[in-house]
């Protein structure tokens, strides 16, 4: 592989490998995570001991880490447009930013899960629990990874130094980035805020 | 076979994102502040949610489009992914349906349930 990342690689589809793998797994992670939303929304009135979802679910919380996760997706975009104009103090920079974002909204959701089992609800006090804190914690699980797969990233620029321009491999990481991001979008909507609603 | 090459129509200027940034950082203002204007107003709940749907999916098409470069890209990813997008939405809402109408539609006989005495077990009778 090249240090400067500017190469054509003739493939089947026209499109990187690497590239069309991960849209493969995205379409593959939409069944996971639309399975879990499905499950969430059939059990979420399945309460018969514990706080029910309207009694303990903190929107304004929800909000902030909701809008840290979109921004954590601005600077990615950012971060391959710096990759691309091979500026790398840019690319370092945004990167830090979604690294940063991520932990950050990781750091939401821990206080979140915390606060819940203080409030009485734990992974296996009702049906509608479980539902909720595996379709979070599955989220949560894939941040996480973005998060050191982003770490991964940083850390390998600064070792590989002004030499190390690889938009393709950005691009994938760029993309499992941005779909954990609208994975929230929908889980923000349908879990927290219809619960208000409907 | 063919060469891979960054998908046409790309703008090498970052002002488009800013613009995208500060549509979905409203429209997820837009979101929270929903509920409370529900209230305030004593809006349907069931309008509000529907509003909601069409704002989230108006983010989604945006990151999906534009910071994924879906709209960018050729024919076979668009395919890919809307494909799996609209299957698993339309077994979501099948299930969502089947399932929630069986919960309604069950004598309250069956839902009725009582502990027992010393609280080891539910019984449903």
């Amino acid at each position: 592989m090249s240090e400067s990342g500017h190469h054509h690689i003739e493939t089947y589809t026209g499109v990187d490998n690497r590239k069309f793998a991960m849209w493969t797994l995205i379409a593959s992670e939409c069944f996971l995570f639309g399975t879990l939303i499905t499950n969430y929304m059939i059990n979420r009135d399945r309460v018969i001991t514990g706080p029910r979802a309207v009694e303990i679910y903190d929107i304004n919380l929800t909000t902030i880490s909701t809008f840290i996760l979109l921004m954590s997706s601005v600077a990615m975009v950012l971060a391959l447009h710096g990759c691309k104009e091979k500026n790398l103090k840019q690319f370092r920079t945004w990167t830090g930013v979604v690294i940063l974002g991520g932990l950050m909204f990781l750091g939401c959701q821990v206080y979140e899960f915390t606060h819940f089992v203080h409030q009485g609800l734990g992974l296996s006090t009702s049906v509608f629990a479980s539902s909720f804190y595996m379709l979070t914690g599955c989220h949560g699980a894939h941040v996480f990874v973005g998060v050191l797969w982003q770490l991964s990233i940083l850390i390998t620029s600064f070792k590989r130094g002004e030499k190390w321009f690889e938009p393709d491999i950005i691009e994938v990481a760029g993309l499992y980035w941005h779909f954990v991001d609208v994975i929230w979008i929908i889980i923000f909507t349908v879990v927290y805020l219809i619960t208000y609603l409907v | 076979m063919g060469s891979t090459q960054h998908g046409s129509g790309h703008s090498s200027s970052t002002k488009l994102y800013w613009v995208f940034c500060a549509i979905l950082s409203f429209i997820t203002f837009i979101e929270w502040a929903a509920l409370h204007f529900k209230e305030s107003y004593n809006l349907n709940g069931g309008m509000v949610a529907a509003v909601l749907v069409v704002l989230s999916l108006i983010k989604f098409v945006m990151v999906v489009g534009w910071y994924m470069h879906l709209r960018y890209d050729i024919a076979m990813l668009k395919q890919v992914f809307i494909a799996s997008t609209i299957l698993i939405t339309g077994i979501a809402i099948a299930l969502v349906v089947i399932m929630t109408g069986e919960k309604h539609a069950m004598p309250k006989k069956a839902t009725s349930y009582h502990l027992v005495p010393d609280d080891s077990a539910i019984q449903f009778g």
